[in-house]
This record gives structure tokens, sequence and C-alpha cells, in this order.
């Protein structure tokens, strides 16, 4: 066998399984990234860019549905959240904010909820394109605004 | 059969193991602490906004993240990359303060482990309490620093050894350093794959990119106008996928040194990326030839 971790004068590599570990750290993050198609941890760099348009709508007791204007909730989100979500409603390219955006949605419903008081719930459309123009499906989700009555 | 899978594993294992074994001298730990401190330091505010213009000043005032210069209105957007992570306004603006200050004790080299460890901490916690903060360069810092944690950074350049005059170590255990390439070659890789895909090196990216903004300027247009857009595409996906495998490979360290060098400052002056290059500048630097006394000498 190769020297043991308990070498004197530091030269020894340390326990396989920690250097195993440490490799691992290295390489899953990435490969999971590239099996699960997510660009978070990926460093894929600008590879998948896609347009996309963020319309929100906002469905209140009395069966009204009305437009609801991103930019009202500008003044509650972060620098970077705004960086992101202010375009969205006029359309942006992206690639990994575009992924944000869509494990995000949810979140974005329930500000909407908290600021609307009429709203029963809140609908939120992400269409989607490739580059070259392609539509991709586009994400739809309904947030329901739980109120206590 | 069996034995020789157990030999096949043995082998494997001696291979695996004398890739890490050795010493090396202290000198690169120090200087990938130095370059990550520097690192968190420009990229987590604004201070040098008189002297260059840095991507990242588009969006940054201040000390990033502080919630007394972002003035986000009640009730905040909640949306972390993690599910659950909250981390509120008095606790941020302990924080990015606390990742200031700790980013300089790392600077200095005062326990830089722990200072690591807790750094990278403070940075990734508050990446990820809010998913629009992500970045790829951004992960990259805090990954980084989290690595310093493992590396026995404090032997050169170090003040709390300068102040209680400590006597400095010749060499420092190889493995450390052979974890930091191993990050920069998967970076390399992970990044080559990725690129490709049809639109990518069709070059249809790189000018949706140009479109944007994000790439520019004189050395891009000379570029482009020698190799077109699906020349530069395809030229950048090799380029990463090759870097790899060509710094792994002892015979051509050098030359894949001087080209990977050469291609992030190509990206530097052409993309917006922040400070991905310096970052992996500083990776390309763990792989020049610091006195290594390894089993092997890959």
């Amino acid at each position: 066998m190769r020297p043991s971790s308990s070498a004197s004068d530091g030269s020894a590599a340390p326990r396989l399984a920690w250097l195993l570990l440490l490799t691992a750290l290295c390489v899953v993050p990435v490969l999971c990234a590239l099996v699960s198609g997510s660009s978070v941890a990926s460093f894929s760099m600008f590879t998948e860019l896609r347009r996309c348009r963020l319309t929100l709508y906002t469905n209140s007791r009395d069966g009204t549905r009305q437009r609801f204007a991103l930019r009202e909730l500008v003044p509650y989100m972060s620098r970077d959240a705004r960086r992101v979500l202010a375009p969205a409603e006029a359309g942006f390219i992206g690639e990994t904010n575009v992924e944000l955006l869509v494990g995000g949605l949810g979140h974005l419903g329930r500000l909407v909820c908290q600021l609307d008081p009429r709203a029963k719930s809140v609908e939120l459309r992400l269409a989607r394109a490739q580059l070259t123009g392609a539509a991709l499906p586009e994400v739809h989700q309904v947030h329901l605004c739980n109120r206590l009555e | 059969m069996r034995s020789a899978a157990w030999r096949a594993a043995g082998a494997l294992e001696v291979w695996y193991r004398d890739r890490f074994a050795g010493v090396v001298s202290p000198w690169p730990y120090a200087l990938f602490r130095i370059g990550i401190a520097v690192s968190i330091l420009v990229r987590t505010n604004d201070w040098l906004r008189p002297i260059f213009t840095l991507d990242h000043y588009a969006w940054v005032r201040g000390l990033e993240y502080d919630p007394q210069i972002e003035q986000v209105v009640s009730p905040a957007l909640q949306s972390p990359l993690i599910p659950g992570l909250s981390i509120g306004p008095a606790l941020a603006a302990f924080l990015v303060r606390a990742r200031t200050s700790l980013a300089v004790v790392l600077l200095l080299g005062i326990k830089p482990r722990l200072t690591a460890s807790i750094l990278a901490l403070i940075g990734a916690a508050l990446v990820a309490a809010d998913r629009y903060r992500y970045f790829h360069h951004l992960y990259l810092l805090w990954l980084s620093c989290a690595w310093l944690a493992i590396t026995p950074s404090s032997e050169r350049l170090s003040l709390e050894r300068w102040v209680g005059r400590w006597p400095r170590a010749v060499s420092a255990p190889r493995w450390p350093l052979q974890i930091l390439r191993q990050q920069c070659i998967i970076v390399y890789l992970a990044s080559g794959v990725a690129k490709l895909n049809s639109d990518w090196l069709s070059g249809r990216t790189l000018s949706a990119l140009e479109g944007l903004g994000l790439v520019r300027g004189a050395l891009w247009h000379r570029g482009i106008s020698l190799i077109g857009y699906s020349g530069a595409g395809t030229g950048i996906a090799v380029a990463e996928c090759a870097l790899g495998p060509l710094l792994a490979w002892r015979r051509t360290r050098f030359w894949a040194l001087g080209a990977g060098a050469l291609f992030h400052l190509a990206i530097s002056a052409t993309m917006s990326v922040s400070i991905f290059s310096l970052l992996m500048i500083l990776y390309l630097a763990t792989f020049l030839p610091f006195q290594e006394c390894g089993v092997s000498s890959a």
C-alpha cells in the first residue's frame, strides 16, 4: 500500500475515502446539473439562451380577471430580483435567469396575493422560445391566495 | 475474474493516491488565498468605481445585498434558492459587513482555514437567500473560498505568522493543490461540454449575446470578421473542452497555461463575465511549476 496519512512530513496523501469525497464535491454538483438539465452549478455560461416573457393576471372573488403589471412589484424586490424580473414583462433573453424565474413563480404569486387584497388567485404565464424562435412549452401556474375569511 | 477486479481496484487506488501524495512549495496556496480574498473584496462592493469600470457596477451600489442600500419595501419578495432559507434585514446587514471584514482577515492570512470556512458559508447563504442573486462566477467564487478551508495557505504572506515569528514550513502537502487543479479542469470540461449544442456551435448564441451587448469590443469585431460567429462558437467550445486534458497532462501543461491565460484575457476583453476570468486565471496559476515533489509527477 501507499504511505499512510500519518506520515510526519506531510507528503502522504490523506485517506482514499477523503480524497474521493473531495473529488465528488467537485464533480457531483456539475454532473447533477448536466443530467437534470439545470444550469445552476453547471458552469454552462451563456450556452442555452432562451427568449421568455412573463405575464401575470389576478382572478378576483367576483370572477373578474385582470392583468397585473410586474412593475408594481419592483419596490418589493431586491436589486438582483429587479435586474432579472423588471424586463420580464416586455420579454428578455437569458439562460440561468429563465430557470430561476420558473422556480420562483410561486413566490411571485404569493407576493401579488399579499399586495392585492381582492385577488382570489394569481395566474402566472411564462412564454418561452428558443433563439431560433421555436416555441417551448409555456409555464403556467395558478397560485391560490389563502386568506382567512 | 474476481481477483482481476480486485487487482484493478487496487491499482486504481494506488494511481489515485499517487496523484495526491507528495509535497509542494507553500506559495501556490498563499497566492490562491490572496487572489480569492481580493476577488471577494472587488466583487462584493463598488469601492473601485472611481478607478475602474467593472461589470457588476451596473447593479451593485455600496456593499452588495446591504438592505440599507437596497431599500426594499415590505412585504419584500422572498424567493430563496434553497427552500426555507430566509435571512431578515438585520441579519443580512450583519452578514454583508461580516463578509467584508472576513475577506480582509483572509487577505491578511489570519486563521485562513477557519476564516475561509465561515466566509464561504456567509457568502453562499447570502446568495442562496435570493435566487436572483445567482451567477456562475459567484458560485465559483464561494466554492473556491470553501476549498481554502482545506488548503494550508498561512505558510507564506501571513500576518499571524509574521507577528508571531512562527517558523515557516519549507513545503506543504500537495493534495490540496491537486484538488484545486481538479476543480479547474472540471469547470473547463463542464463549460465546454455545455457548449456542444447547435445554438452555440452555429453561432446563434454568440450573435444573440452580441445583440444584448454582452459581447463587444474591437477585438470581438475583428475576430468575427475573420472567423464568423460559427467559427468563434466552435473555437470557444473546442478550447474549453481541450484545456482540461491539456492542463492535466504534464507534457502539454506549459502550452495549455499560455493558451488558457490568453483565452481568459480575450474573454475578459470581449464579454461581460465579471470576475470569472480573474478566478480562472487564479486556478490556472495553480498549474505553474512550483517546487513539486510527488510520488508521480502528474
